[in-house]
């Protein structure tokens, strides 16, 4: 009979995968593929068993995040676009974004990481006072931060030449504010 | 080019896989996890155990093959068949009698196995003894001849190996040992040591909200054990310290537990404390009637002590946070009535009370300033 985990085991694999961001449902399959994968791979030469399950359970839950699919432009109403714009072209924005991530201080790319993720993260999972107290401020300390930095992205973007929406993968006049017809 | 702080906004949404950001959003969260609620937490267990359960489960597809394990099963269980029938699913695709699901062990192989148990725990190698001891239980099942007195070693052991490193895992390890040993012998006459025990080794590892469940199991269904006192509280303890940690709901549980205690142990040394305890708690979650019947029972107790003194003051704070005006003179008149010489530094409230009251409440303002001016204050 394949051994199964305890509570303290599924708590401990579980605490992991929420906290690197995923939603409770992924999470629930990457705890359940990790312990799989870890009795598979336990051999006593190798170490703890428990230490062995934690190294899965975080890969798993990285590599998570790494098959996600770009997420579409609108997600809550179906749009058509007056005009498709061209896509943008990803590994332009790749370097940009280093550059931009060299140019900024160890703060502001805190901040920028920060904001990212509150963005990108489900719905719920990092609210502003969450988001604000990882970088160890309040919310409005946070607002007045990331207003700062993109006056900082705005200069860096002009004196290098290049438009703003260079640093992420937007096309052109993409988005549901700019030149978009509603349809349903 | 000037950009919209809302539009910029909107761009963070739109991130690519595999690009420096998404890089460096995945690295924050493996350097700087979210906190994370223990309701999730549950959900998910409770979710991948399902998952992983079906799995293990072993499954005949056919009532005749069904019927032929239920009567081997029987046989080894020494009990009647219509009962493992009783355990068949109406469809009969799965058969759950616990039974069915382990070999026998000879007498020979019992005794080779707790012989190995013990000389890995002479020598000092508690984890050992676990592993050993977990493959045998996947094997032979949990009511083998001397399994409770090995489990329990082997979880007095592994939490005692514990103390001695600060490997997190070294505790996991005990506290898993302390919940199998529950769960196969939870009955057990030693059951109560063990959940103190348990309890105490998940208070260490921070892990309070989980203790508080132990000792209050210990002081609930052992109640006249000898551990029940200090489980009762140290559950006070352990409510505590999820308060502190900002979790909902256990103010609630921290008032249960101290009136749980009181109730047990009324005239104990420590009563008085428990008590401001629950009537902080009370005072804490707005429920000041509560609290002021509790205040008013440790100041009666010790009128001299330190937490009398903070009740007088957190009782009148209830009125004044509630506004209740003619509620707050009362008190301070009941008060200066009781313990004339405690009204001193409550005179500048007393003062700023009757002027308050001076035009809806003439009467009790005349009460109070009465009562000022009969002061004694050098």
């Amino acid at each position: 009979m394949a051994p199964r985990p305890t509570q303290t085991q599924l708590r401990k694999m579980a605490r992991i995968a929420l906290s690197r961001g995923l939603p409770e449902e992924d999470a629930e399959d990457v705890v359940s593929v990790a312990w799989q994968k870890a009795v598979k791979a336990y051999s006593a030469d190798r170490g703890g068993f428990e230490a062995l399950l934690a190294r899965i359970v975080q890969r798993e839950s990285v590599e998570w995040w790494r098959r996600r699919k770009r997420r579409p432009v609108a997600e809550a109403a179906k749009l058509e676009l007056v005009q498709s714009p061209p896509a943008p072209d990803l590994e332009r924005v790749a370097n940009n974004q280093r550059r931009l991530f060299e140019a900024l201080s160890p703060d502001e790319r805190r901040v920028f990481t920060t904001w990212a993720l509150q963005k990108h993260l489900p719905q719920g999972t990092l609210d502003a006072a969450g988001a604000a107290a990882r970088l160890g401020m309040t919310p409005a300390e946070f607002n007045n931060a990331k207003r700062r930095l993109k006056g900082r992205i705005l200069s860096l973007a002009e004196a290098w030449g290049l438009p703003p929406r260079a640093f992420f993968s937007v096309a052109e006049d993409e988005g549901p504010r700019k030149g978009v017809r509603h349809v349903g | 080019m000037s950009v919209e702080f809302d539009e910029m906004d909107g761009w963070f949404e739109q991130i690519e896989v595999d690009s420096p950001l998404h890089d460096a959003m995945v690295e924050s969260l493996n350097d700087d996890p979210l906190a994370v609620s223990d309701d999730a937490v549950n959900r998910v267990a409770a979710s991948a155990q399902e998952k992983l359960a079906p799995a293990n489960n072993w499954r005949w597809y056919g009532l005749a093959g069904l019927v032929a394990a239920a009567a081997l099963a029987a046989l080894i269980a020494g009990q009647p068949i219509s009962e493992v029938q009783d355990a068949l699913e109406p469809d009969g695709i799965e058969v759950r009698h616990p039974a069915a699901s382990y070999e026998v062990a000879s007498a020979e192989v019992i005794a080779d196995h707790r012989s190995e148990i013990a000389r890995r725990l002479d020598d000092g190698d508690a984890y050992g003894a676990w592993q050993l001891f977990q493959a045998f239980r996947s094997q032979y099942g949990p009511n083998v001849d001397g399994m409770e007195q090995d489990l329990r070693k082997i979880a007095v052991s592994l939490h005692a190996a514990s103390r001695q490193t600060n490997d997190p895992d070294a505790l996991d390890r005990a506290g898993d040992a302390y919940a199998l040993y529950l769960q196969d012998h939870g009955s057990s006459e030693n059951a109560h040591a063990m959940r103190y025990a348990y309890g105490e080794m998940l208070y260490k590892a921070e892990r309070h909200d989980e203790a508080y469940d132990q000792y209050a199991t210990v002081v609930r269904d052992f109640p006249d054990s000898q551990h029940a006192k200090f489980c009762a509280e140290s559950a006070i303890f352990a409510a505590d310290q999820m308060i502190a940690r900002g979790e909902s709901g256990w103010e609630a549980k921290g008032i249960e537990a101290a009136e749980t205690w009181l109730d047990r142990w009324p005239d104990d040394p420590k009563a008085r404390q428990i008590r401001y305890k629950a009537a902080y708690l009370h005072y804490t979650t707005g429920d000041h009637a509560a609290a002021e019947s509790q205040f008013t029972q440790v100041i009666a107790d010790d009128p001299t002590s330190p937490e009398a003194g903070k009740a007088a003051d957190l009782i009148l704070d209830g009125y004044v946070v509630r506004e209740d005006w003619t509620g707050l003179a009362d008190s301070l008149l009941l008060g200066a009535e009781t313990y004339p010489e405690a009204l001193g530094d409550k005179r500048e409230m007393a003062e700023a009370l009757a002027e308050k009251l001076d035009a809806t409440d003439p009467e009790r303002a005349a009460r109070l300033r009465e009562v000022l001016a009969n002061q004694d204050y050098y």
